[in-house]
């Protein structure tokens, strides 16, 4: 098991070194110089000289791109935000509070309300209440997110005046964000709980179950779902890596300074350490979410652990 | 995967009709019991007639960006039918113009994201294991470690703010699923027996890609290639929306909305339309997918 996520973690770094180089070139391309759009147009060509030394702006696109690596990998450095002068880490975890709070704001609603409409839908397949949770998923994916969001804004805040239009001072705040980041998310986790508990209800030992009399309920809640539990949880912990990364629109949305708004921010100013390192920060995260979820498998189904256990004891004899 | 569908329409047909169909006609025959599908073809084909026409009875010029600032904020009348915008122009001329440019990016983003998912997914898919597959591989997975979205930004903004740069971006940055979608049809077909028959004709392998398997993987790329547009056209207009990408007084649905953000707490009618037609072609679009992917793989329908 240890072997296994230290595989998982040492596959990581190229793609983190390749994800900076990428960056890297496109925000070369990028026109405009970073010293020039913080100094504005007013400054004088020696103060912007003077920034792009200190920012270290001058050099080839090679030279530049190794100092930053070089940097990172030999004294862990990920530089400084070209902006505010802080170093990256102290920047994105500032805001990064912000993303966290909508993220599992919004994890929250799509998990526990998608479940349970997915239950619903498949227990009354074919019915009326499965036909309108199926209209509902389609009409979901089908909404672009800041639309929904400029809709609840104007229902809830605009109309009823029940919760504030934008910020993130309060948790009220995170109540309209969280419902529309998990509207895409929702539809999914409905569409994968009710076919999950379809495959699973066709399966012979809930007919067996059935047959010896266990109560309906029981079958449904501990037969039935507590099989049909595995994809959920991977589209959940999946989710939950693209929506650290996911909510740059909504947050411009409802102004919620997290971590989106700053890669935006960043992407405008060429404040390049910043995106890079947010975007590293994310991609570092969602795969240790999926690596947690994988591993989270083996708790919750026992056959895959017996699984794991007997082929890591075949490999070890292949290997002697 | 078209050849298995094949030999399966022709047990659905003994079962039902005795009269042979084409392998086209079988799809259209499974895809019309579908009502949904049919009802997304139906609104689709609409749309597109709209975006044909619009031209013909609208002028860009007066009819669309003209501003008439004593006409502002005009709620919704019979004369305008979803009401007038902060500088007096009509809303649903606006919004039949719009799906004009919906439809023309989303097409082109698909355009290109699919035609190069269909040369690195081909490549890597027939050279499996070999280091070309390996580097592209591990490519598209650096590609899919960065939020779309974010990617999307940076690299209009790394080329400049233009409707083909949006497509170039937006294509770019849906490439690397497709090119996981070919390679892996690719992979299931290029063991069977038509493949082995080319190579044992000699065929070159790039006729052997483009000419034997990818024809025969078209299915699943349409059937992919339909859902990208209508997702696409959700990241057209959320790309407008934040202001990089088609800007106004163009009328994209997504331009709209992002000139009406200002104005909605006052004049919510000014959000409801633009957002309106996104769902719906969206929504057509998943639809007739849905439907396709049915049609083409009637195994998969549970």
């Amino acid at each position: 098991m240890v072997k296994f996520i230290i595989k998982r973690l040492l596959m990581l770094i190229p793609v983190l070194l390749g994800i900076s180089f990428i960056l890297f070139s496109i925000m070369n391309l990028t026109p405009g110089d970073a010293a020039t759009l913080l100094l504005g147009d007013s400054a004088t060509p020696e103060a912007v000289e003077t920034l792009r030394q200190q920012l270290g702006l001058n050099g080839g696109f090679f030279e530049r791109y190794f100092n930053y690596i070089g940097n990172i990998i030999l004294h862990g450095d990920f530089g400084f935000s070209y902006r505010t002068k802080n170093p990256v880490f102290d920047e994105i975890f500032i805001r990064f509070s912000y993303t966290v709070r909508l993220a599992f704001t919004a994890i929250a609603i799509s998990s526990i309300l998608g479940v349970l409409l997915g239950i619903v839908s498949a227990i009354k397949q074919y019915s009326k209440t499965d036909n309108i949770i199926t209209a509902i998923t389609l009409i979901l994916t089908s909404m672009p997110d800041f639309w929904l969001g400029l809709m609840l804004i104007i229902l809830f805040s605009v109309k009823l005046g029940v919760l504030p239009i934008s910020g993130a001072t309060s948790w009220q705040h995170f109540i309209l964000p969280g419902f529309t980041a998990a509207a895409n998310y929702l539809a999914n986790t409905i569409r994968m709980s009710r076919s999950s508990m379809l495959e699973v209800s066709r399966m012979d030992y809930i007919r067996t179950a059935r047959a010896k009399g266990v109560p309906e309920r029981d079958v449904i809640f501990k037969h039935i779902f507590k099989n049909a539990l595995m994809p959920i949880v991977t589209l959940v912990g999946v989710n939950m890596g693209w929506q650290l990364g996911g909510t740059i629109i909504i947050e411009q949305v409802f102004g919620i300074p997290g971590i989106g708004s700053l890669m935006i921010q960043s992407i405008r100013l060429k404040d390049v350490p910043i995106v890079i390192g947010c975007v590293m920060f994310i991609a570092t995260l969602s795969s240790i979410i999926n690596l947690a979820t994988d591993i989270l498998y083996a708790y919750i189904d026992p056959r895959l652990r017996a699984k794991f256990v007997t082929t890591k004891k075949k490999a070890v004899k292949s290997n002697g | 995967m078209a050849e298995i569908s094949l030999n399966k329409n022709k047990i659905d047909e003994s079962t039902g009709e005795v009269k042979r169909r084409g392998q086209i006609a079988s799809i259209w025959f499974r895809f019309k019991k579908n009502k949904l599908a049919l009802a997304g073809l139906i609104i689709f084909v609409a749309l597109v007639i709209i975006a044909f026409i619009s031209p013909l009875i609208l002028d860009y010029e007066t009819d669309i960006i003209t501003q008439e600032i004593s006409n502002r904020f005009q709620g919704p009348s019979l004369e305008h039918l979803f009401g007038t915008d902060q500088f007096g122009r009509d809303i649903f001329k606006r919004i039949l113009w719009g799906s004009r440019t919906s439809m023309f990016v989303g097409i082109g983003v698909v355009a290109i994201s699919l035609g190069g998912g269909a040369i690195i997914g081909s490549i890597s898919g027939y050279y499996e294991g070999s280091v070309a597959d390996n580097v592209l591989m591990r490519l598209c997975d650096m590609f899919l470690a960065i939020p779309g979205t974010l990617l999307a930004i940076a690299l209009v903004s790394a080329f400049g703010n233009s409707i083909p740069n949006l497509m170039l971006a937006l294509g770019i940055s849906t490439m690397p699923k497709m090119s996981r979608i070919v390679r892996s049809s690719v992979l299931s077909l290029k063991n069977q027996e038509f493949v082995e028959a080319a190579i044992s004709c000699g065929t070159s392998d790039a006729r052997i890609m483009f000419r034997h398997i990818l024809p025969n993987a078209v299915g699943p790329m349409i059937v992919e290639g339909t859902l990208s547009v209508a997702r696409s056209i959700i990241s057209i207009a959320s790309m407008s929306f934040i202001g990089l990408g088609i800007q106004p007084p163009n009328p994209e649905w997504g331009a709209m909305l992002s000139e009406a953000k200002t104005q909605m707490i006052n004049y919510p009618y000014l959000v409801y339309a633009p957002g309106f037609a996104i769902v719906l072609t969206v929504m057509s679009l998943t639809l007739i997918g849905d439907g396709l992917r049915d049609a083409l793989d009637p195994k998969m329908k549970n």
